[in-house]
């Protein structure tokens, strides 16, 4: 039993992530109707400009902070530099337009900065371990579950409440119509490409306070894992992403501690038959509508 | 004004577009790829005026009505609203401008509530929503009844309600009615179509697609008929009520 709790305390604390990151994913697609796969990018940005940041002799704090802005800036810049140009072009050269991205971004970081891992060491105060009733709970664990869910709840506040949330939940549902009432199109994807940004920003300095070191290749998991975490949930539906993000995570952490030990070096791979066995007995996903198609 | 849609509301008609046209299309060809939607398509509306426009399923009505509010972008012609172009592709520029399309079909935000549906009316306008939604919800009372329901629950005639409703949050100077009547019980339609008249009178300028010829040449002042992707025939409605209907649709008749 508490082997149990613990397992459940980790994966409630890595889903928590997943669902940061599945929800930054889904805001995009729910508006644009493309899938960015430049997103785990944002990862490795968030990473990089932590990395520089703490070299530079600020606080891993404040440099945390400046990772997620840098993500939030990054993937406006992509909205303005490589989707918009390409509106209109259909989903095929989108999703494509968003694979170039993500490799050229790879390509950068590994000839700009170095192809090695670099180490962006996270404060004593993280991996301190508390134990209660025969748990033990590492901080990261708690503030990472913290940062996650005020962040999720602050992100379902301004959906419900604003302005610009309602125009975001219109546009969601059908953007010609949306625009037939006057809100600008433009300003509405932008907007996805910002909350996805800083989305991605937060699950990335999660990340890597996790991980500790920052590669060209870091956004790859990630990526991986909203992407799967999305289609779990139902395309399209946000509290889909959220709940699939924590499906996943509680997965994966009860699979690598309850499968027999010479297996577990697959247990992504087993994650994913589970998701696919999930999909295959509901194609539409957890939380998704029966098939609609999006061009 | 009365008197002189008596004598005559085609005269009326040139006397108002004479000032300046609200709605003026002129040579407006649509293509969907291969497929031409819309071919040299002229037409004006003017100030106060309900015109409808009448023809068989895909002769391009919809086409038309989307062109005009922005949604597409013609190879050809333009469509000049109060004297300035619309920009196809760009619908929030002509919904801007006073326009607004209730489409077919209703396209009301089904999971969103019915007050969401008629806050997202009022986007293109500042703030003064708490007036707008009490005159909504006086017009029509069911959708205040309903205000925190979400809008997907509601009957056909009543998101009919809600999506004019909606329209009607922006203050519009003029309105496109895309097959209102669609999907509705008699009793409904004579009221949706009340309310078009109702609207007209107090200033609002209407655009009236239908498949029910009959319906539209009694509501309407003027009326033109599309058949596949043209013109086929124009004039003052109480005119074109005489006409037989398959006459019409296969553009005999003819007053251009």
């Amino acid at each position: 039993m508490t082997q149990f709790l613990q397992q459940l305390i980790n994966g409630l604390s890595l889903g928590s992530i997943f669902a940061v990151l599945a929800l930054g994913l889904a805001m995009v697609y729910g508006t644009l109707g493309i899938l960015n796969f430049a997103y785990g990018e944002l990862i490795a940005i968030t990473g990089y400009t932590m990395y520089f940041a703490t070299q530079a002799g600020l606080s891993f704090w404040l440099s945390a902070l400046i990772g997620a802005v840098a993500a939030a800036v990054a993937s406006i810049l992509m909205q303005l530099l490589v989707f918009r140009p390409l509106q209109g072009t259909g989903f095929v050269t989108l999703l494509f337009a968003s694979f170039a991205l993500s490799q050229v971004l790879q390509g950068i970081f590994r000839q700009a900065i170095s192809p090695r891992a670099k180490g962006i060491p996270a404060p004593e105060v993280l991996s301190n371990v508390f134990e209660f009733g025969g748990l033990r709970i590492s901080v990261l664990n708690v503030v990472t579950f913290v940062v996650a869910m005020v962040s999720l709840g602050l992100f379902a506040l301004f959906m419900r409440t604003s302005r610009s949330g309602l125009q975001m939940r219109a546009a969601a549902l059908d953007l010609t119509t949306t625009r037939l009432q006057g809100v600008s199109a433009g300003r509405v994807i932008l907007l996805a490409f910002a909350l996805s940004g800083i989305l991605a920003g937060i699950a990335g300095v999660l990340w890597i306070s996790r991980t500790g070191t920052v590669t060209p290749t870091t956004g790859a998991t990630p990526i991986l894992v909203a992407f799967v975490a999305v289609v779990l949930g139902g395309l399209g539906s946000t509290v889909g992403a959220v709940v699939g993000g924590f499906v996943f995570g509680i997965l994966e952490v009860f699979l690598e501690a309850y499968l027999p030990s010479g297996v577990v070096p697959f247990q992504f791979a087993f994650a994913l038959i589970a998701v696919a066995v999930v999909l295959f007995a509901r194609p539409e996903g957890l939380f998704g509508k029966a098939v609609e198609v999006k061009v | 004004m009365g008197e002189q849609l008596v004598t005559s509301s085609f005269s009326t008609a040139s006397t108002v577009v004479a000032d300046q046209p609200v709605i003026a299309v002129t040579s407006l060809t649509v293509r969907y790829g291969a497929v031409t939607a819309l071919r040299e398509v002229s037409l004006e509306v003017g100030r106060g005026e309900i015109v409808g426009v009448l023809g068989p399923n895909g002769a391009g009505k919809s086409t038309l009505m989307r062109t005009i509010a922005g949604v597409h972008k013609p190879v050809t012609g333009q469509v000049l609203l109060e004297g300035r172009p619309v920009v196809g592709g760009a619908p929030e520029k002509a919904a801007r401008a006073g326009l607004r399309l209730v489409p077919e079909g209703r396209r009301i935000f089904g999971p969103l509530t019915v007050e969401e549906n008629l806050r997202i009316g009022s986007m293109s306008r500042g703030s003064t929503l708490k007036d707008d939604l009490e005159a909504a919800y006086d017009r029509f009372p069911i959708l205040g009844e309903r205000r925190s329901q979400s809008a997907g629950t509601l009957s056909g005639g009543e998101q009919q309600q809600l999506a004019i409703a909606r329209a009607l949050m922006a203050h519009p100077t003029v309105i496109l009615y895309d097959e209102p009547s669609l999907g509705l019980a008699p009793r409904i339609v004579d009221q949706i179509f009340e309310l078009i008249a109702h609207l007209r009178d107090e200033g609002v300028t209407s655009v009236l697609v239908e498949q029910n010829a009959r319906l539209a040449l009694d509501l309407s002042d003027r009326a033109y008929v599309l058949g596949s992707g043209s013109i086929t025939a124009s004039g003052k409605s109480s005119d074109l009520a005489k006409i037989d209907l398959a006459q019409l649709y296969l553009g005999k008749g003819a007053q251009r």
